[in-house]
């Protein structure tokens, strides 16, 4: 060799270029690895599928056969559960690691460790909910359980496919947002769990509902705020016989004089009537005299999909359905003998707490006169490149204290959670009992273990039954308890334990033949246990209706029902507003927008004209309605008044004070209103109305985005019918994740669909494979 | 001959070995023991790495039919051709500095 000093400046010249496209410039990665083809996001540009596999790790008793179909939709076939589940594990692990990753780690409070500072308060405000702690005692508690080596086999199917993975074929995320994955534990498993939890029973009004009362007194808000809609639809038929039980005497104490200190923010909470439906028919309602089941869950959608869909089968059982990436089993399905699906429970399960400290350090709070010392607890919260955070959480006998406000010291929120209770070890076992029950008993017998998020369970067999079972952990409240805000001073004021599983509301083969929820209210008002909670109006009604009317019922009327446009609401608010509308001279674009309203059948179809109208103008009239709630919402959390409600009092009360629009020198009455924000609308719409492309789908934009955001990954500007008060309760980000339909001939037959694909590479063509598909409302067989 | 040759085993490496700069080993080695006969030109180093670089690129693409240099374009606020060339460009930059190491004899 012969190198002299005179390499020297090329050697220099060759190690910063290395070196500057070694290294990361922000949030973007270092340019150099990330563009080689050795090791940069090539390599998951060209992935190999394979029709068939034959597992055979350290960790299975015996090998795994795995066949794929088309979609990449893995069918396992184990010799044994345990085997099973570390195949779920290793399968999904390979197809969404980074998905499963960033879920536990957002979960957990430790995106910040990954991303960098930005990322602290989201981190810090997830710790403050204590998710982090509840899904620790979790994987604690299920150690106890018999099922714990079916959740381990299944953690270290996934830690399998981890300790396989070379650094240069991570998931492409992980390559731009610069880490690395860590082994999966129990712990990552419970924080999906946790995530879901958050996802669908994190939703409370008490705040709100506490400024209501507080800025209109008990009258008002009575009027404004009722409890139940008397055309309510309930999930389990009125007329259901429920158990006798007393309720106890009403909410304790009065409204502390701290809630005048209530905090002026509300923390971020999932969007009400998300919008899932369920139902299952009975064979007196089919054509073919055997029960068929129905359930579309509805979600944020996001890429990689929610959902994961495979088939598991052993000799003892045989499922088929959809998995949450990260947790085994299959959580929607049905298996030779049985059916099931869910959707949410809206009533409310987590309640506030006001706090009375009783020193400055906020070491001691009062209750029931008493001075009570708080439990801390340090959260560290690590950071990318920077120092950790320590962020100390007041534990007191409610829970952790979420809301503290440094400009008032004593007067902060602790948080009463179902979530957040002591674990249970049979938690875990329940869908994974579920997967492998043959007939309603076993199946009852399954959802004793469930508690949380509260889910409605629709049920079908082959051998004719069907039922529907509201199961969850539930508190029992006094009238009204946990409405409001509660004074945290009184132990009085605690849950008075929890409705035993018996007299949860359920039903089952009800005489009219068919069960269905839609995240409406549970009950009528018979049912004995108080609750409150957020629930959908239009769609329980409108599927209860069409179900009620459906005879000799097959897969096509399913289909059609699942994929129905028709909002009741706009059945019944849009004659409300047409039969207001005061006769006075309309422009002939308005006159030509009327003709297109009073001709519309109410489908929020892509190519109606009137529906982005009627959606103008009944967000323009809600607004001008409730002018003065909008005016204190910016600067105050307020509950707002129901839709359903808003059109009863416009027929009712048409010359009550609040139809009076603010910002006017008239006095205004309801019919001005209805006139106002058809002007409003008229105004806002002329222009484009008579445009050929003007029409429902080109009005609301669907962007299904990627679960991080990136834009190249999302798919976004999609035309989708739909709307959230139809059964395809569709909104921009917002629909049916997975749709299933499982008729039994009496043989189980299923179709199902969701926006998306098996893989969770953007690269891989089963990325957004089944998005076309679902688009179009077309669903695909469950057998391979 | 030569300028093929080294391209295809930059393409071994890219697919072997994982590190991302394995280019510029190859290059480097290659202009070392090249040396008694007279270094290579820049040119020729450059297109070694281009062909390597780009033509591992390339595979991808095709193998994967597009789809995904199509969304990492975006990424790049790219079209998509030019992701490709800038792949190269950065492989054939890289083995030309490695390759002008070792200084050409007087």
């Amino acid at each position: 060799m012969n190198i002299s000093w005179r390499s020297i400046p090329t050697l220099l010249l060759l190690s910063g270029f290395i070196a500057v496209l070694s290294f990361p410039f922000g949030s973007t990665p270092p340019i150099g690895p990330l563009l080689s083809p050795a090791t940069g996001f090539w390599r998951q540009a060209a992935e190999n599928y394979k029709r068939e596999e034959l597992l055979d790790f350290p960790g299975l008793q015996a090998p795994v056969k795995v066949s794929f179909d088309k979609h990449h939709i893995p069918h396992i076939y184990a010799q044994s559960e345990a085997d099973a589940y570390f195949a779920q594990g290793y399968l999904t692990a390979r197809d969404r690691l980074w998905q499963m990753d960033m879920t536990a780690r957002h979960a957990g409070g430790r995106l910040a460790e990954i991303l960098g500072p930005q990322l602290v308060e989201t981190d810090r405000k997830q710790r403050r909910l204590g998710l982090l702690l509840a899904a620790e005692q979790s994987a604690k508690a299920w150690e106890e359980s018999p099922d714990y080596p079916l959740i381990e086999a299944f953690v270290t199917g996934i830690n399998t496919y981890i300790n396989r993975l070379k650094a240069r074929d991570y998931p492409l995320e992980y390559k731009l947002m610069q880490f690395k994955p860590e082994p999966w534990s129990v712990l990552h498993s419970a924080l999906i769990l946790k995530s879901m939890e958050q996802t669908l029973c994190f939703g409370n009004n008490d705040l709100q509902a506490t400024h209501a009362l507080q800025w209109l007194g008990r009258d008002s808000f009575d009027l404004i705020y009722p409890e139940y809609n008397p055309a309510e639809s309930p999930v389990i038929p009125s007329g259901t016989a429920f158990a006798k039980y007393t309720p106890p005497p009403s909410q304790y104490g009065a409204l502390p004089a701290l809630q005048k200190l209530l905090p002026r923010e509300s923390l971020p909470q999932a969007p009400e009537f998300i919008g899932s439906n369920n139902w299952a028919l009975s064979g007196s309602k089919t054509a073919s005299g055997y029960p068929i089941l129905c359930n579309d869950p509805h979600l944020k959608l996001t890429l990689p999909s929610i959902w994961y869909q495979l088939q598991i089968e052993t000799p003892e059982m045989n499922v088929r359905g959809v998995s949450l990436p990260g947790l085994p089993g299959i959580i929607i399905g049905h298996n030779q003998d049985i059916a099931w699906g869910v959707t949410n429970v809206g009533q409310d399960v987590l309640d506030w707490y006001s706090i009375q400290w009783t020193d400055p350090q906020k070491e001691h709070y009062l209750l029931d006169g008493k001075e009570k010392a708080v439990k801390k607890v340090v959260e560290v919260i690590r950071v990318k490149g920077a120092k950790p955070i320590r962020d100390t959480v007041r534990y007191t006998v409610w829970g952790p204290v979420v809301y503290e406000d440094p400009d008032n010291t004593y007067a902060d929120l602790a948080m009463q959670w179902t979530a957040l209770l002591p674990p249970q070890k049979e938690q875990i076992s329940t869908f994974l009992h579920i997967d492998k029950a043959k007939n309603y008993e076993e199946f009852r017998q399954a959802l004793r273990s469930h508690h949380s998020p509260p889910q409605n369970f629709a049920f079908a067999s082959k051998d004719g039954d069907i039922a529907l079972i509201i199961a969850g952990k539930f508190p029992i409240r006094r009238p009204e308890q946990g409405r409001f805000v509660q004074d945290g001073s009184q132990s009085q004021n605690a849950w008075q334990g929890f409705i035993p599983f018996e007299e949860l509301p359920q039903v089952l083969n009800p005489e009219r033949g068919f069960v269905s929820s839609a995240n409406q209210r549970s009950t009528d008002l018979s049912y004995p246990y108080y609750y409150t909670g957020r629930f959908a109006d239009y769609r329980g009604r409108y599927i209860n209706r069409s179900l009620q009317n459906m005879e000799k019922a097959g897969i096509e009327d399913m289909k059609k029902l699942q994929c129905s446009t028709y909002s009741l609401q706009a059945e019944e608010i849009l004659p409300a507003l047409l039969s207001h509308l005061p006769e006075t001279d309309f422009s002939e674009i308005e006159n030509q927008m009327l003709d297109s309203l009073r001709q519309w059948d109410y489908h929020f179809d892509t190519h109606s004209k009137a529906a982005p109208l009627f959606v103008t103008w009944w967000q323009a009239f809600y607004r001008l309605s409730w002018d003065e709630w909008f005016a204190r919402k910016d600067s105050l959390p307020l509950l707002m008044p129901e839709s359903w409600h808003t059109i009863a009092l416009l027929d009712s009360l048409p010359q009550a004070n609040f139809w009076d629009i603010q910002n006017t020198d008239l006095r205004e009455d309801a019919a001005d209103v209805v006139l106002a924000a058809f002007r409003q609308m008229s105004e806002q719409l002329a222009d484009d109305f008579s445009k050929a492309n003007f029409n429902w789908g080109n009005f609301r934009p669907f962007d299904l985005n990627h679960l991080a955001k990136l834009k190249p990954f999302s798919r976004q500007k999609l035309s989708v019918s739909g709307h959230p008060t139809a059964p395809k309760a569709v909104r921009n980000g917002f629909g049916p994740s997975w749709r299933m339909i499982v008729e039994f001939k009496p043989q189980p037959h299923a179709l199902g669909i969701y926006p998306g694909g098996q893989s969770g590479n953007p690269g891989s063509p089963y990325y957004d494979n089944l998005l076309p598909l679902w688009l179009k409302d077309q669903y695909e067989p469950l057998e391979k | 001959m030569a300028l093929i040759l080294l391209a295809a085993l930059q393409i071994a490496a890219l697919f072997l070995l994982p590190i991302w700069w394995s280019t510029a080993a190859l290059s480097f080695l290659w202009a070392v023991f090249r040396l008694p006969k007279g270094r290579p030109t820049a040119l020729f180093f450059f297109l070694a790495g281009l062909l390597s670089w780009g033509g591992a690129a390339l595979y991808y693409h095709l193998a994967g039919k597009g789809l995904l240099t199509k969304q990492m374009a975006e990424v790049f606020h790219l079209p998509t051709p030019l992701l490709l060339l800038l792949t190269a460009v950065l492989g054939g930059l890289l083995s030309m500095l490695s390759g002008l190491v070792p200084p050409a004899k007087n």
